[in-house]
């Protein structure tokens, strides 16, 4: 990959809205998940040069990351609001949209992550594992304990979903 | 399994408004890049000043190698008064050319400490005395810490518990003996005087290089006598070989003594009366004799070989000034002596007292000289047969130059090969070096904290 401006705002160009699809589920919401995307791409900006290959597992990785990090901070700092957080806009099987965004809403940033990059970038447990610096192990095990959380709010998942 | 998860996922995230993205991420990324790289190098750069200054503090306050004690003594050619921050000598200093008393500070006391100067190398470093050892009273009227005439001792009063209720209030502190420091091997030695309060001092010389005069006067009263401030009982003179059990109080019949001067290897010391006469302490004690002198002279010293008495006369007035003189002493019976052959060596020069004689034909006195920014003092020697006069150690030139005339000098080394003083290091005030470091680590945080919200925003 060439390390210039035009290659990276050819690649943000191409991939933006991909990109922002999976920091919206990551964050559960449309402007951290805009937040979100676009500081790590500025961030990518620092190590542009020094990318060898496909850019995009390097920019998830510090989306990912960046995520974790968002919340530990912002766990220190929440406020209480009289406002509820943001729905899923509407469209086909609303409710189950409504559902699987709860029930996403309840697990750890990092087992979010997790089944973020497994079963919707459908990433190995390795590069899972990369992206977000843990173990193999580590992944496995955030995974089941994130499938069974959601299986509880998602009860129709049960049948479908086994352990990895 | 996984598909229809994926497929719900894919769902869920297809709700995403599509936006375009800004078009400054790439400048924004290089402006952010620069932070970083510059928050990266100031804090590299403070941790190396840290780094440095700390370096450099340790370097300043480590102790100071002791002097070779085989090494050649030297006179140094001036004296400096020491930082209050200058470090203590790193065991036994070897035996010290002189010594003085200065104000020492650490990061929570300030207080007068003994700091000494080596013979050999000049070094400077403040002496550990013993916790007990008194280095300077309060009332300021005593005599210091006093070097013996070889350099290898200093003797100093110590503070201690009375037989009655103490006296704090004549000098200070509660007085009850003496102690003894060798610089050379760093042992200590004390005696107790018996008192029921505690003693006023005066004089503390030494008369060789092993046995001291002590000039004492026993307390009256206790603190709780209102009086107590104001009454000794008597006065008296004694010695005490060091290391001996207890002082030798000298008899009551000796003249009531105002001072004691003068002390060299080979000569005893002078004690002045409250007449025109002074009465030599010689260390062989049937030697003792008593002179009669002009009036008013404060100080005296004998030659090594007792037969001149050297004294600085009384200022007169502008039409008198003192004048360094000197006369043989004669033996009479009885004990008596007097002083013959009375001359004037110099009538020149501002002289202030004598402090020793230096051989046989020539005698230390302090000297003034007057100066731009004001009066400072010079040690000069005398020659006693033509009057010809040498400087010995002047005060040292610059700010911090310290006068001989204030310190305790090793008297038998005032004949050692002289050399150039070199002035003592000035260590950073540890006040100022800790706060520069907390001003590092705040400024450090609040690069680091800069860069990070900078990388937020």
């Amino acid at each position: 990959m060439a390390g210039g401006r035009e290659d990276f705002e050819a690649f943000v160009a191409a991939r933006y809205a991909a990109l922002l699809r999976t920091a919206y589920l990551l964050t559960g919401d449309h402007h951290d998940a805009e937040d979100l995307l676009q500081q790590s791409l500025v961030r990518a900006v620092g190590a542009w040069g020094r990318i060898d290959g496909d850019p995009e597992p390097y920019v998830r990785t510090i989306l990912v990351r960046q995520n974790v990090s968002r919340w530990r901070v912002r766990r220190w700092r929440e406020l209480t609001t009289d406002q509820l957080p943001e729905r899923p806009a509407g469209g086909p099987d609303p409710d189950d949209r409504v559902l699987l965004h709860r029930a996403l809403g309840t697990l750890a940033p990092r087992q979010r992550a997790v089944i973020v990059l497994r079963y919707f970038e459908d990433l190995t447990e390795a590069q899972t594992a990369e992206a977000l610096g843990i173990a193999v192990g580590t992944v496995k095990s955030q995974a089941r304990d994130a499938l069974r959380r959601l299986r509880e709010v998602l009860p129709d998942l049960a049948d479908v979903l086994v352990s990895p | 399994m996984t598909t229809e998860l994926h497929e719900r996922l894919a769902g869920l995230a297809s709700v995403t408004p599509a936006t375009s993205p800004p078009p400054d991420l790439w400048p924004r990324g290089v402006r952010r890049r620069r932070v970083v790289a510059a928050g990266r190098t100031a804090v590299v750069a403070v941790l190396v000043l840290m780094v440095g200054l700390g370096g450099w503090a340790w370097h300043q306050t480590r102790p100071v190698e002791p002097a070779d004690t085989h090494g050649t003594p030297h006179l140094p050619d001036g004296f400096y008064t020491p930082s209050p921050w200058l470090p203590s000598f790193d065991g036994p200093p070897g035996p010290l050319v002189a010594v003085g008393v200065a104000e020492r500070k650490t990061l929570f006391h300030t207080r007068p400490a003994v700091y000494g100067v080596t013979a050999s190398t000049g070094a400077y470093g403040f002496v550990s005395l013993p916790g007990d050892a008194v280095v300077q009273t309060p009332s300021g009227d005593a005599d210091g810490p006093s070097l013996s005439p070889d350099g290898t001792r200093i003797a100093y009063w110590l503070t201690g518990t009375p037989q009655g209720t103490p006296n704090t209030k004549l000098v200070g502190v509660t007085v009850t003996g003496v102690g003894v420091y060798d610089t050379a091997t760093g042992r200590t030695w004390a005696v107790r005087v018996p008192t029921p309060h505690g003693l006023e001092l005066s004089t503390l010389q030494w008369l060789d290089g092993d046995r001291l005069v002590l000039g004492i006067e026993q307390a009256s009263f206790g603190d709780a006598n209102e009086e107590a401030c104001c009454a000794g009982r008597w006065q008296q003179l004694a010695t005490w070989g060091v290391g001996e059990r207890s002082v030798d109080l000298m008899p009551r019949a000796l003249p009531r003594f105002i001072e004691a001067s003068g002390t060299s290897t080979r000569a005893g010391v002078v004690v002045f009366a409250s007449g025109p006469l002074v009465h030599e302490i010689n260390p062989v004690k049937s030697a003792d004799r008593t002179v009669g002198i002009p009036r008013g002279t404060e100080r005296a010293v004998l030659s090594p070989d007792r037969r001149h008495l050297a004294y600085v006369t009384e200022y007169g007035g502008g039409s008198r000034p003192p004048v360094l003189q000197v006369g043989e002493v004669m033996d009479r019976d009885g004990g008596r002596a007097s002083l013959t052959g009375v001359r004037t060596v110099v009538d020149h020069h501002r002289f202030v007292n004598v402090v020793a004689f230096v051989d046989a034909n020539h005698v230390a006195v302090v000297a003034r000289i007057a100066e731009s920014d004001g009066v400072s003092y010079e040690l000069v020697s005398v020659d006693i047969r033509s009057g010809a006069v040498t400087s010995l150690v002047q005060r040292a030139r610059g700010e911090h130059g310290a006068d001989p005339g204030g310190l305790s000098l090793a008297t038998g080394l005032l004949s050692a090969p002289r050399a150039a003083a070199a002035e003592p290091g000035r260590p950073w005030d540890l006040r100022w070096a800790a706060g520069i470091i907390a001003l590092c680590l705040v400024g450090c945080g609040l690069v680091t904290w800069g860069a990070t919200r900078g990388r937020r925003a």
